[in-house]
């Protein structure tokens, strides 16, 4: 075999001989074994088989023969093992020449799982507790240092720098410096405060002024870092990287929809967890490393629904008019001369807000829902002071659907207003149609609701696109109905085959004043024609929103004598013709 | 009545220790606390 002919035998060369005839034997009958098992025989059998073979030359005392084969095996011991049990001796080898090994002496016990467990092992202290929050660690010098004397607020409280010809001064009369006296007041923002107080009552009574000393403080130290409402400190957050960022940025793309705080925690950021820091820590870093990408982010939550939005994201609700046209067309709502108090009232005990409102069909072709001063009360506040929109969702348990909407709030002379509901005034109501907008749980929350009506058919008034005039045609519909803004054939036939008005004209209210009137006005003595404006408003309301308010005031308007109110209580106007 | 260097430390250390972001109500509270202390302890 290759292997003993590469074994080097040790002994006198009878002991040699043996060794090697016993290794041939064991071998021989352990053909199928593996190259390290062991290969085990006894020295009484070895002794029998070898006396019996005559293979090797052993002495004719059977002990004599015994202790020689038992020292050549002995003798070359880096091929043979030797054991004693049972008051005999065994020997053993493996295919290899190598004796055999203990396989539980092969086993790496140094890096075993279980030694990796519990190797050091100790009960965490309070200290490494807090490690794991991140609030552990020592409290970095950067933080610590207080910023240059440029703060304007409070010029003098920086300034440690001593004057050398005071600080020589000092020195000499360090005697005679006065005790501090013990002030048991301080002025804060003008006023007094007796710092003798209950610290609940100096809460109570000053908290405001307080408050402001220390956010202009605040805003002013850059050591300090603010989302909304909430504080903490610039070093204490994590960066995110621009990997991260565009990860963030793609994973609200794919989804379509603003997305909170939240979902982009748990899974936008797919590859890497924020740090080892708190739930609110990791969400204020988010929040706030995401409000400063400004030109990839944007901000359209509440303070407590934090939604973000990309640049690329398109806007939630395409009107038919462009969304500056809309705010622009809505503008009358900012005067609250002109804004009609939409009828509100309150639902059970919860003082929940609850908006009734009738369609109009500029509302019901742009998707959109003015928002009145009433309205206002209901509605989410920005937590941002940039923020422009502030996205709401909408239930509509009639149809088992919800919706995104925008609350698009007015800056300057445009007015604010929902946009959003195009979806759901196509497939629930008709412009004349009432429902109402309910308060849910949290700010941006609400429920559209209407009570459901026994089907009915009626010819209404529909735009051709295509054709581009107005007809009228059968339309079927289970909302409650306000009559008076139903747009049927017998009240407002005339517009049969007609175009629509020009965007010159549309941009006139007096002219849309006047087509209104040509419309539903009664002819009078001396070709007037006169109307009730709760006749006028549905039409006025088709191709722009008005209020009753508005148009009272229109009327009203020395701009425009040809319109004249004729009985204010009843709403009665007259036109004098062109 | 100024915010000075102490009642910042004591402000951040609070900071630290609570692990979280803190709206300004509690800050306001924290800076009332520190005011308090400061005087107390001239």
């Amino acid at each position: 075999m290759a292997q003993a002919t590469e074994i080097q035998w040790a002994g006198t060369v009878e002991e040699q001989q043996i060794a090697w005839t016993v290794f041939e034997l064991l071998t021989a009958r352990a053909r199928f074994y593996s190259e390290d098992a062991p290969i085990r025989q006894r020295l009484t059998n070895l002794q029998e088989y070898l006396t019996s073979t005559s293979q090797v030359a052993l002495p004719g005392d059977a002990n004599m023969a015994r202790e020689l084969i038992s020292s050549s095996l002995a003798t070359n011991h880096h091929v043979f093992g030797r054991e004693e049990a049972d008051g005999d001796i065994t020997f053993s080898t493996t295919k290899a020449g190598l004796p055999p090994v203990d396989p539980a002496s092969k086993v790496d016990k140094a890096h075993t799982y279980k030694s990796r467990l519990f190797t050091g092992s100790r009960v965490p202290t309070e200290e490494d507790l807090q490690a794991v929050r991140g609030i552990g660690r020592d409290i970095p010098e950067i933080i610590m240092v207080m910023p240059e004397p440029t703060n304007v607020i409070f010029p003098d409280v920086y300034s440690d720098e001593v004057e050398p010809e005071i600080a020589a001064e000092a020195e000499l009369f360090v005697e005679e410096e006065p005790e501090p006296t013990q002030a048991s007041s301080v002025l804060v923002g003008g006023v007094e405060v007796d710092l003798t107080q209950d610290p609940a009552a100096i809460l109570a009574q000053h908290g405001p002024a307080f408050q402001r000393v220390l956010s202009n403080f605040l805003e002013e130290d850059f050591r300090f870092v603010r989302f909304g409402n909430e504080y903490y400190l610039e070093d204490r957050l994590e960066r995110l990287s621009k990997g991260q960022l565009k990860e963030i940025k793609e994973y609200i793309e794919e989804r379509g929809e603003p997305l909170s705080d939240e979902e982009i925690l748990s899974d936008g950021l797919v590859n890497r967890r924020l740090g080892d820091a708190d739930y609110s820590l990791q969400r204020f870093t988010l929040n706030f490393r995401l409000q400063r990408e400004k030109k990839d982010f944007r901000f359209v939550g509440t303070a407590a629904d934090r939604l973000w939005a990309t640049s690329q994201l398109p806007p939630i609700g395409q009107t038919v008019r462009k969304a500056t046209e809309v705010a622009q067309d809505y503008r009358y709502l900012t005067d609250p001369e002109l804004a009609d108090q939409d009828p509100t009232t309150t639902l059970g005990g919860a003082g929940t807000l609850v908006l009734r409102h009738v369609l109009t069909w500029y509302e019901s072709e742009n998707g959109v829902l003015p928002v009145g001063p009433s309205a206002q009360l209901m509605m989410p506040q920005p937590l941002m002071e940039d923020q422009t929109v502030v996205v709401l969702r909408l239930q509509d348990p009639m149809n088992y659907a919800t919706y995104l909407a925008e609350l698009r709030l007015g800056l300057g002379n445009r007015g604010t207003y929902i946009a959003g509901l195009e979806e759901f005034y196509q497939s629930a109501l008709v412009p004349g149609a009432t429902f109402s907008l309910i308060q849910g749980t949290t700010s941006n929350e609400f429920t559209l609701e209407y009570e459901r009506q026994p089907q009915t058919e009626s010819r209404l008034l529909q735009y051709d696109s295509r054709k581009e005039r107005w007809y009228f045609g059968p339309v079927v519909y289970e909302c409650p109905i306000d009559p008076g803004y139903l747009l049927t054939e017998e009240k407002v036939g005339g517009l049969n085959g007609k175009k629509r008005v020009s965007e010159a004209d549309r941009k006139r209210v007096d002219r849309l004043l006047q087509s209104a009137f040509e419309l539903v006005g009664e002819p009078g003595e001396g070709g007037t024609l006169t109307a009730l404006i709760d006749d006028l408003l549905p039409v006025l309301n088709i191709e722009r929103p008005f209020s009753s308010r508005y148009v009272r005031s229109l009327i009203q308007s020395a701009q425009s004598p040809q319109f004249t109110l004729e009985d204010e209580a009843l709403g009665l106007a007259s036109y004098a013709g062109s | 009545m100024n915010v000075d260097e102490a009642h910042v430390r004591e402000i951040i250390e609070r900071l630290i220790a609570s692990g979280a972001p803190q709206g300004i109500e509690t800050l306001t509270q924290w800076f009332i606390g520190a005011v308090i202390n400061q005087r107390s302890g001239e």
